[in-house]
């Protein structure tokens, strides 16, 4: 479904992510790993279009994509969740939810059912339909931007961090929220540096090191791999 | 007492011209983090080509110094708004893709520069086209001084507060209920996140300058009939409009919109008083008000949760 191959990303003269090479198939759930400042977030900005990309080429659905403009992606099929949340805070739980379906143009009725859909997934969005996002927790921050990603219904979904700044039992939440939504049939690439959680639940993985991809394999192949569990997840408790 | 009604109807109307262009201000600073420093060659822009439109649906030619009463009739005259608004947001559309684009969101100041060489072309041009001379304009209510509550009020002023009104009273509802308009906030908000959103953040920037500029073009025609149309009219208003932006916060519109009215009616009340006294102290409140709220009377600081 997504191919990316030899992809440079860079901050001016400064190189994020050299000559990344990964693959996402249709239906999985694909884990990016690594420290801070490895190039995660910089690549999931990279396939949303945010960032330019310097050299190498990015396949969505067998077409290049690396020179369409971020909100024509999305139209693709392409949603990025992305971190820190970045809801919008002066606007209401409900307004940031249709924004997510913005470029779908649905009528009202039908925009207040998909409203509805992600309701019944985060019930506690529910509660807050009307509140204005910056009165939210950072828990239900996270639930907003998931589900606003979702409102677009993309065929990929792109995590970036969101575990980040949660509580243990929050964290848990989302990431059963994760394996939720893949059960429903959508492809899920997601950057965490709760390495341990993120190996757990994914099918495949890349570990991620000073913006070259250094290790890739199953889930459960990089949870036991002495090197991965030396560097990211350091005993029962990982963190990066 | 009557002279305070009438000191304070002329200076809602101005206000209502302030917060029209103040309005302007807000909208591209929000949207695009920049300020079209031409608005001020737009207002006089927009005036005459509103009275080259009042004379020539009338089918009078277009060098006169005073357009005649008969001219300025009801639909001439709103049909007069209309296209300056039209005219004046098409050139909007014009600066943003010339002047500002190829700036915006990169650092540096050169948008700054860029707009203001947009305005001395658009009144060079402007001066040739329609010369130096002011032009009178007429009112489309007659120049009669109304009577209210022993106040002898020009209709014009009242035409003008009304039309002000409206406006943004429209435009306030359709940023704050209508899709595109919570599209427009969270372009405000960042540009990138709603991009994500599916957005064509550009085309709402273009928008964002086109309704900036259009408010005014508008803003002249409205103004010809009390001010008279000149070339020069413009920067004025203009420079006292981003005060009132200021004042009011230039982040927040409807701060905005009450920054203008603050300013007509702060410089009428003090012309009142003392005339040449009038630009002392409104810029002199001006700079005391910022002293002690930097972000303006009604600006919101950010907050973030983390």
């Amino acid at each position: 479904m997504l191919t990316l191959k030899d992809v440079d990303l860079a901050y001016g003269p400064i190189a994020a992510v050299r000559k990344a090479s990964i693959e996402v198939a249709a239906g999985e759930v694909v884990a990016i790993v690594g420290g801070n400042g490895a190039g995660k977030s910089t690549l999931l900005k990279g396939i949303a279009g945010l960032m330019p990309v310097g050299s190498g080429q990015i396949v969505f659905d067998g077409e290049e994509i690396s020179r369409v403009a971020p909100h024509r992606r999305v139209a693709r099929g392409i949603a990025l969740s992305p971190e820190g949340r970045q809801v919008f805070p002066d606007q209401t739980v409900y307004d940031n939810l249709t924004l997510g379906a913005y470029f779908r143009h649905l009528p009202n009725d039908a925009l207040d059912a998909e409203v509805e859909e992600q309701f019944k997934l985060f019930p506690r969005l529910r509660e807050r339909r009307d509140q204005l996002a910056v009165t939210l927790s950072g828990g239900e921050q996270q639930m907003l931007a998931i589900a606003r990603a979702l409102m677009g219904k993309p065929r990929l979904l792109l995590l970036d961090e969101p575990s980040l700044g949660l509580a243990p039992k929050i964290i848990q939440e989302i990431f059963e929220i994760i394996v939720s939504l893949r059960r429903s049939g959508i492809t899920i690439l997601l950057v965490e540096q709760m390495a341990n959680m993120a190996l757990a639940i994914a099918d495949r993985a890349y570990v991620l090191e000073t913006g070259s991809v250094t290790l890739s394999g199953t889930g459960q192949q990089l949870l036991h791999d002495p090197k991965v569990r030396a560097a990211y997840l350091g005993g029962s408790h990982g963190a990066g | 007492m009557d002279v305070y009604i009438q000191t304070l109807l002329s200076g809602l109307a101005v206000g209502g011209v302030y917060a029209l262009i103040a309005l302007g201000f807000s909208i591209t600073f929000t949207t695009t983090k920049t300020l079209n420093f031409a608005q001020g060659e737009f207002i006089s822009f927009g005036a005459f080509v509103g009275v080259t439109m009042l004379l020539l649906l009338s089918g009078l030619t277009s060098t006169v110094t005073a357009v005649p009463g008969e001219a300025a009739s009801a639909w001439r005259y709103s049909a007069a708004v209309i296209g300056a608004g039209v005219v004046a947001g098409f050139m909007g559309i014009l600066i943003f893709l010339l002047a500002v684009r190829p700036f915006a969101g990169k650092g540096g100041m050169n948008w700054v520069m860029s707009t203001l060489g947009f305005g001395v072309m658009l009144q060079s041009l402007g001066l040739a086209v329609w010369g130096p001379a002011p032009v009178m304009v007429p009112s489309p209510l007659g120049d009669d001084v109304l009577r209210i509550a022993g106040a002898g009020v020009r209709p014009q002023e009242l035409l003008v507060l009304a039309c002000a009104i409206l406006i943004m009273v429209a435009l306030d509802l359709v940023m704050r209920r209508s899709r595109i308009g919570k599209a427009m906030m969270a372009v405000a908000h960042s540009p990138q996140t709603a991009s994500l959103m599916g957005i064509n953040v550009t085309l709402v920037m273009i928008g964002a300058f086109a309704l900036s500029s259009g408010l005014a073009g508008v803003a002249g025609v409205l103004i010809a009939p009390i001010a008279s149309a000149s070339l020069f009219m413009g920067m004025g208003f203009a420079l006292k409009a981003f005060s009132g932006a200021i004042i009011g916060g230039l982040s927040n519109p409807r701060g905005c919109i009450y920054g203008g009215f603050i300013l007509g009616v702060l410089e009428s009340a003090v012309g009142l008083w003392q005339a040449q006294w009038r630009e002392i102290v409104v810029f002199g409140l001006i700079i005391l008000v910022l002293a002690f709220r930097p972000a303006g009377l009604f600006g919101r600081t950010a907050v973030d949760k983390v």
